[in-house]
């Protein structure tokens, strides 16, 4: 089944890195300014694993629902319904994290 | 084994135009269905409800004794060729077939005259023609019983045209075919039994004199 999601989840990937390092940046310019006990490396490693899991995940669906929309059939003829592509494409982002939120400890 | 598809009272309106009313149609394998009708008669939509991935209120669609309400969730039950390219773009035509096929002996599969010459290209830069014939070959190839053709035949060569009707007619002994294009004489051609989708319902074809007196083609 997770070889059949490779083409959707490295496209959403590839555009959530994206996105990410831009909400990343934004947050970082709007938060790290102010007193926090944790240092500013802490905080954008935070920052970026938080996008990753929320709104550059959604932006990544979304910007491949208005442009690849019909890439979905290629899913829906395998028996793969949009509801569990993207449930299952948000849990191998999940692993992809993990390094990130073990790094968080030694920062 | 799945081996009979009904399909009935099925009706379907966008705000208030009703565009479906209470169709319904059978098909087992060696069947090819054609479906032809205008421009906006709800071919494409009709397609998509058996197919299950476009919501109606009303729909009965049952599967060698099984009501489903979304086939395509089944394996090995139905596959459906949108109107536009649906294969990922940026991945290869080897890596496509090998994605798909299931037991498929994919060199086998790659070794014909068409797509011998494009297994290392990516999708996004086939032609038109090669991608649409890839498209259906996977189709036709792959487990399910039940395939639905929408526009195969549509802004591709006489060629790959001439390709994709002697696979359609090849396969057909093992899968029910539905398919619906413009390019009604092509679909006159593979077709074993015509409708055609008039005013919301859908009429039965025996002739091309038939289309005349409905008005899809000029005498």
């Amino acid at each position: 089944m997770t070889r059949l999601l490779l083409p959707y989840n490295k496209t959403i990937l590839k555009l959530n890195i994206v996105f990410s390092i831009v909400l990343t940046l934004i947050s970082s310019l709007v938060f790290l300014s102010k007193e926090s006990p944790h240092s500013p490396m802490y905080l954008i490693i935070a920052f970026y694993a938080f996008w990753i899991l929320t709104g550059g995940f959604f932006l990544s669906a979304y910007y491949f629902e208005i442009t690849r929309k019909n890439e979905y059939y290629f899913y829906y003829n395998l028996g793969i319904s949009k509801i569990k592509l993207l449930l299952l494409t948000y849990s191998l982002h999940m692993i992809f994290i993990l390094p990130l939120l073990f790094a968080l400890q030694y920062v | 084994m799945y081996s009979h598809l009904e399909v009935d009272s099925i009706r379907k309106s966008f705000g208030d135009k009703q565009v479906l009313t209470d169709i319904a149609l059978t098909c087992q394998p060696g069947d090819i269905i054609g479906l032809l009708g205008r421009n906006g008669t709800g071919k494409s939509t009709l397609l998509k409800i058996i197919f299950g991935t476009l919501f109606t209120d009303y729909k009965f669609i049952r599967i060698n004794g099984e009501v489903l309400s979304q086939p395509f969730k089944t394996k090995s039950i139905i596959t459906y060729l949108p109107q536009d390219n649906f294969l990922p773009k940026n991945i290869t035509v080897k890596k496509v077939v090998e994605l798909y096929s299931d037991g498929l002996d994919v060199k086998e599969f790659l070794e014909d005259e068409v797509l011998s010459k494009v297994t290392g290209t990516k999708i996004g830069n086939l032609s038109g023609g090669e991608s649409r014939y890839l498209e259906v070959k996977l189709l036709l190839n792959s487990d399910s019983v039940f395939v639905l053709l929408d526009e195969p035949f549509n802004g591709i060569s006489p060629l790959h045209v001439e390709l994709i009707k002697t696979m359609i007619l090849k396969k057909s002994s093992q899968k029910g075919i539905i398919l619906t294009d413009h390019d009604y004489r092509n679909v006159l051609y593979v077709a074993t039994k015509f409708y055609l989708l008039f005013d919301g319902g859908l009429k039965s074809v025996k002739t091309k004199q038939d289309l005349i007196v409905w008005g899809y083609v000029p005498e």
